[in-house]
């Protein structure tokens, strides 16, 4: 890594995340639905505000002003580090993202604990004896894993798990009870998709010629999978790994919703309903400023795991 | 050898790096007051006997409810308004004994003596001044909605109040009575305090509120001796917190879930008719719903009986008007009814200018009984010739796709939180009402506003002094809506509220919102 190609990947971070933030504003500004009306009648209870009070919340809040004013006041403030107060509430955006952020990050590390503690194992398995019934029983469970909705999933852990066997709590947000459930929900999916990476990987790896040279060499089978060919099948789950992060934060927010977690999800979903254009800014600059780091972070990250691919993912 | 090591230390420390992270997040919910967990885990609450929890769809604490101390005025009765609302939907003494209009635009209200706050002062008239001082620094549009100005709220003597409306408004005492207009100490300190039988134990933010009884309270005294509020948004996580008996009561149940509760063992559900009606709008400005004999084949097509027993679960009432049956102007009773009867639907899109225009169902994508509504509908008008298809939209964008016209026909729902019931028919069937202001002021259209007769018999309602004046004429306007087709009702709404079998004494209200919760108690 030198300093011109990190000079050069952070610039482009910047124009990828004012890019994001164009297009988000834009969008929302052009898609019907008006926020003065949606945000005064939750507050009066489903209650029907009246064009009084609709045009005075509007001028209150510079709704008025066309798009491009708009977006330039924010983009000030965005750059002074003040995200702006939510329409809804009037709380500072940066101090509603700081409340939940941890909840959403305790989520989503977990739920990626999870995930990668089913998906390698049953991935490895699979593929060290493939057409075996355990290769069929973890692609199966893959499949399923892929397939369930995570609300339904979620439901069904929630009857099984809290209602029959009385393990967990139905929802809420404390300690690490409250997490396990959530974690499942949400890793289960994750973790059918890197297992069947996993195998595809290490079935590949697994053929190479290094690979017969060790056995040849008479090195143990454990030590041929897991320091051999695991760590060379690697590169592709690391990748899928950070892709992921794009399921966490999908599925953050029907996850937070069934398991009543306050996060990001649950914030976002709220404000684009809500038309809570500061509060949908902020969040979605955050979560761009994540992928962006993330997608850093992985190409830092083969370098590490295979010496010839150079910084930026480029193969020497 | 030092690669090795260098890596086992590296996976060691990522171990605990990642495990503190967890700790440190899950921590940090620890860290705000929350030493057993929130949110729908109350087990331990629900062990006594005299506590009680009720899960709301809601946060009861985020709404920006700075100005109450940051709790909902809702559900809580913490703060109470100088007027109530009755289960008849009528205006009743509050923290105001009696009020009088002193002329067109000026009211007096005089204060109950003898009232405390929570910190044990006395409410004065400048006390009720303030708390209206703070809601209009607060919220700037709410002139716009109770028709006064800021500076329109003065003290007459101690236990006067002043209010003088921008306009005649008869209405006015009722529109206080919102939960909005509860009274609060003039200086809060961090905790809530109002005059209402409950004041605040502890607010977790995002999360839930815990009350105790204000023994103080000069009227009877409250049961449970501990009540808390927690936020469960989604309905079915409410039904399963109740089930496991997380919470005791659980507001807002999908109507699909109702039966299954009341049948159960441990649970029970309550119901309560609300002021809300649902209803299909008619555009009665494009074609071809602009054709009168459409709209009454439409009427005649659709069996209000069916949508509440099949759809709705056997919730709500069938519907003969736009306006339930709870709010005292409601004429319901007095109503034509179309039927059912297809075979005289089809003879009237046979009469009509009906030429297979296929007709738009604009629905609020948010309300899951609304799709179910209008997939029953769409067959029935199926079955008498008439082509419709759905559309959906969410729930930012629908009320502004409605009032553009964009739909030949709109599954709405209105109703009110308060005594103050005549901007319904206002909003609704008034030229210059919010549902058809946006196509008049363009075209000089709207869309199901009859025109200016009704908009004539909507002015002299909202004048009127008495409830048989506005029956008078909001029932003129009912009727006509009705007759011509500009509505086709459906369901006056029944609120669903779920609790465990050994939970009684829930007083319910038409405004679900002002539920009374003082008479609590559980059986063994």
């Amino acid at each position: 890594m030198n300093g011109w190609k990190l000079a050069r990947r952070l610039a482009t971070m910047l124009v990828v995340l004012f890019g994001v933030s164009v297009l988000t504003y834009g969008l929302i500004f052009v898609t019907p639905g008006d926020p003065a009306r949606t945000i005064l009648t939750q507050q009066m209870g489903g209650q029907t505000p009246s064009q009084e009070a609709v045009e005075q919340f509007r001028a209150a809040k510079g709704l008025d002003d066309p798009f491009p004013v708009q977006y330039a006041r924010w983009v000030g403030n965005a750059v002074r580090g003040d995200l702006g107060q939510s329409y809804y509430s009037d709380q500072a955006v940066t101090a509603m993202i700081a409340t939940r952020l941890p909840n959403t990050i305790a989520l989503g590390v977990a739920s990626m604990l999870v995930a990668v503690a089913i998906a390698v194992p049953a991935g490895i398995a699979s593929a060290v004896e493939p057409g075996s019934q355990t290769d069929y029983a973890a692609q199966f469970g893959a499949l399923v894993g892929v397939s369930m909705p995570n609300f339904w999933l979620g439901y069904l852990l929630i009857i099984v798990c809290s209602l029959w066997l009385d393990l967990f709590p139905v929802a809420g947000a404390g300690g690490l009870e409250y997490l396990v459930l959530p974690a499942l929900t949400l890793g289960s999916g994750m973790a059918a998709v890197i297992a069947r990476l996993v195998r595809t990987a290490m079935l590949d790896v697994l053929d190479d010629a290094h690979i017969r040279t060790a056995r040849s060499k008479g090195l143990r089978e454990r030590i041929v999978v897991y320091k051999h060919a695991l760590r060379n099948a690697l590169v592709p789950v690391v990748t899928i790994i950070g892709l992921q992060l794009s399921y966490v934060l999908n599925g953050a927010v029907v996850v937070e919703v069934v398991f009543q977690r306050p996060g990001l999800g649950t914030l976002l979903v709220d404000a684009i309903f809500a038309r809570d254009y500061p509060v949908v800014q902020g969040v979605t600059l955050l979560i761009g400023v994540i992928f962006v780091v993330t997608n850093f972070a992985v190409d830092l990250t083969y370098s590490r795991l295979d010496p010839r691919i150079d910084f930026g993912g480029e193969p020497t | 050898m030092r690669r090795r090591s260098s890596r086992r230390r590296f996976l060691a420390g990522l171990s605990a790096g990642v495990s503190g992270l967890i700790a440190g997040c899950t921590g940090s919910q620890l860290s705000l007051g929350s030493d057993s967990g929130t949110g729908a885990n109350t087990d331990s609450q629900s062990s006594s006997t005299e506590s009680f929890s009720v899960a709301l769809a809601r946060d009861p604490t985020r709404e920006k409810w700075d100005i109450y101390g940051g709790i909902t005025p809702y559900y809580t009765h913490v703060f109470e308004p100088l007027v109530d609302t009755t289960a008849e939907m009528k205006t009743a003494p509050l923290l105001a004994t009696e009020w009088e209009a002193v002329d067109e635009t000026t009211w007096e209200f005089s204060l109950r003596e003898g009232v405390t706050f929570h910190n044990g002062d006395s409410l004065t008239a400048d006390a009720v001044v303030s708390s209206f001082d703070r809601v209009f620094e607060q919220w700037s549009w709410v002139p716009g909605w109770i028709g006064v100005e800021p500076d329109g709220v003065t003290a007459v003597d101690d236990t006067t109040v002043r209010f003088q409306t921008t306009e005649h408004f008869p209405a006015f005492p009722g529109t206080i009575s919102h939960n909005y207009f509860g009274i609060q100490h003039p200086d809060p300190d961090e905790t809530p305090v109002g005059t209402g039988p409950f004041q605040v134990e502890h607010v977790e933010e995002e999360q839930s509120i815990t009350l105790t009884p204000y023994e103080d309270y000069r009227g009877d005294s409250v049961d449970p001796t501990e009540l808390t509020f927690e936020w469960v948004k989604d309905p079915n996580t409410r039904v399963l917190s109740l089930q496991k008996g997380s919470v005791d009561i659980a507001e807002q149940i999908p109507k699909s879930r109702a039966a299954a509760l009341a049948d159960a063992d441990d649970t029970a559900i309550e119901t309560q008719l609300t002021p809300e009606a649902g209803l299909v709008a008619v555009n009665l400005y494009t074609a071809p719903t602009d054709d009168e004999q459409l709209r009454k084949a439409l009427n005649w097509a659709v069996d209000q009986r069916q949508i509440v027993e099949r759809v709705l679960n056997g919730t709500g009432k069938p519907a003969r008007g736009p306006i339930s049956s709870v709010i005292p102007w409601a004429v319901h009773d007095d109503l034509p009814t179309y039927g059912p009867d297809r075979e005289r639907a089809r003879e009237l899109v046979e009469d009509s200018s009906y030429s297979g225009e296929s007709l738009t169902i604009l629905i609020n994508s948010e309300n899951t009984d609304d799709k179910m509504v209008a997939q029953t509908l769409s067959g029935w008008f199926d079955d008498i010739g008439v082509a419709s298809e759905i559309r959906q939209v969410d729930p930012a964008s629908f009320y502004d796709t409605f009032t553009a016209g964009e739909a030949h026909l709109t599954l709405v729902s209105f109703g009110s939180n308060s005594a103050a019931c005549d901007y319904l028919v206002r909003a609704m069937f008034h030229s210059e009402g919010s549902d058809n202001r946006n196509r008049h002021e363009q075209d000089g259209t709207g869309i199901y506003n009859p025109g200016p007769e009704v908009d004539r018999l909507i002015e002299r309602g909202y004048r009127a002094e008495t409830v048989a004046e506005k029956r008078e004429h909001y029932g003129a306007v009912q009727k006509r809506v009705v007759q011509t087709g500009a509505v086709i009702p459906l369901y006056y709404d029944e609120s669903v509220l779920a609790r465990r079998a050994t939970v009684s004494g829930i007083d319910g209200h038409p405004v679900s919102k002002m539920t009374d919760w003082s008479g609590l108690s559980r059986s063994d």
